[in-house]
């Protein structure tokens, strides 16, 4: 019983500490993630997108890639880019990107997981975003044929 | 971790920098981050105590040997898919997630896995009414279907690229 208290003390002081060092990282992010959302305006994601479904997934997958926030925010912009006739392959590498490749975030993910994860992870990431609205596009064409 | 926290350190000072160059430029834009900012530390304070409290559970319960059995053992198909559900139910933004992953990455959970974890937190089951509302049902349930099968070969080609490293 005495064990496992000690354990337990441990384990909370242990947890606490590692917190505590990473705290100016987790505040800084935060700050850093509020500045982009308000100084990038909506209006700017539909300007630059073509109507090469390519070039648009990709162009697509990179503003995701940079852009951070809650994932709603990017459904709703996904929404509102599909009214305005961006393809849905862009939209899809869109919102695929926003959330699994974190570029304001990459500091913080280098420092605790290493940098060449962070690096290789961010890289994947952005290729698979690609690949992901790729083949989702095309399957959801399937099905809607049938 | 005295030289990750003075590097933490060198990047706040640099986002405090950036936003007085904002203030100087636009006040408004400034006060309007900030106010961005305590939104969010309000939002994420719970997810805090969730994160801190999975932390020591880990601190407590696991051990090398335990991740070992759950990760490193025979049985591939659920060591993945343990790692596909814990990526899926995951909530709240990544970087609150890094403290975990990485003292799991300490007691031994391959690249891979961590790397198709991060990739299934993009599917917030929360958050798929207001997805299906934009796309549609048939849209949303193939996405996600392909995610989880591309968060697994992600996995696979980061364990590879990452063979070597500790």
């Amino acid at each position: 019983m005495v064990k496992m208290k000690e354990e337990l003390k441990h384990a909370i002081v242990k947890s606490g500490k590692f917190l505590w060092n990473i705290l100016p990282l987790l505040v800084a992010t935060m700050l850093l993630l509020s500045l982009v959302n308000t100084l990038v305006p909506a209006s700017f994601y539909s300007k630059i997108f073509s109507s090469n479904p390519f070039l648009d997934s990709f162009v697509g997958g990179l503003i995701g890639s940079i852009s951070a926030g809650n994932p709603m925010v990017s459904y709703i912009f996904g929404g509102e880019l599909l009214e305005q006739g961006v393809s849905l392959i862009a939209v899809t590498a869109f919102i695929v990107s926003w959330v699994t490749v974190g570029t304001i975030q990459f500091p913080a993910e280098a420092m605790l997981l290493g940098k060449r994860f962070a690096v290789v992870r961010n890289i994947l990431s952005f290729v698979f975003s690609m690949i992901t609205a790729a083949v989702t596009v095309f399957i959801v064409n399937i099905i809607g044929r049938l | 971790m005295a030289e990750k926290s003075r590097a933490s350190l060198y990047f706040m000072f640099g986002v405090i920098v950036v936003y007085v160059v904002v203030a100087l430029i636009d006040a408004e834009k400034a006060v309007a981050s900030v106010d961005f900012f305590f939104a969010l530390l309000i939002k994420i304070a719970p997810l805090m105590l969730l994160i801190f409290s999975l932390m020591v559970i880990a601190n407590y319960y696991l051990d090398e040997k335990i991740i070992s059995r759950w990760f490193t053992g025979r049985k591939g198909v659920t060591r993945w898919l343990i790692t596909i559900v814990a990526g899926i139910l995951s909530s709240g933004p990544i970087y609150m997630w890094y403290p975990l992953l990485a003292q799991l990455k300490e007691k031994g959970l391959g690249y891979g896995y961590l790397a198709c974890f991060m990739y299934n937190r993009a599917i917030k089951i929360p958050l798929l009414p207001v997805m299906i509302a934009y796309f549609g049902l048939r849209y949303v349930l193939v996405l996600t279907v392909v995610m989880i099968m591309m968060s697994y070969l992600q996995g696979i080609i980061a364990q590879k690229l990452m063979d070597g490293y500790a």
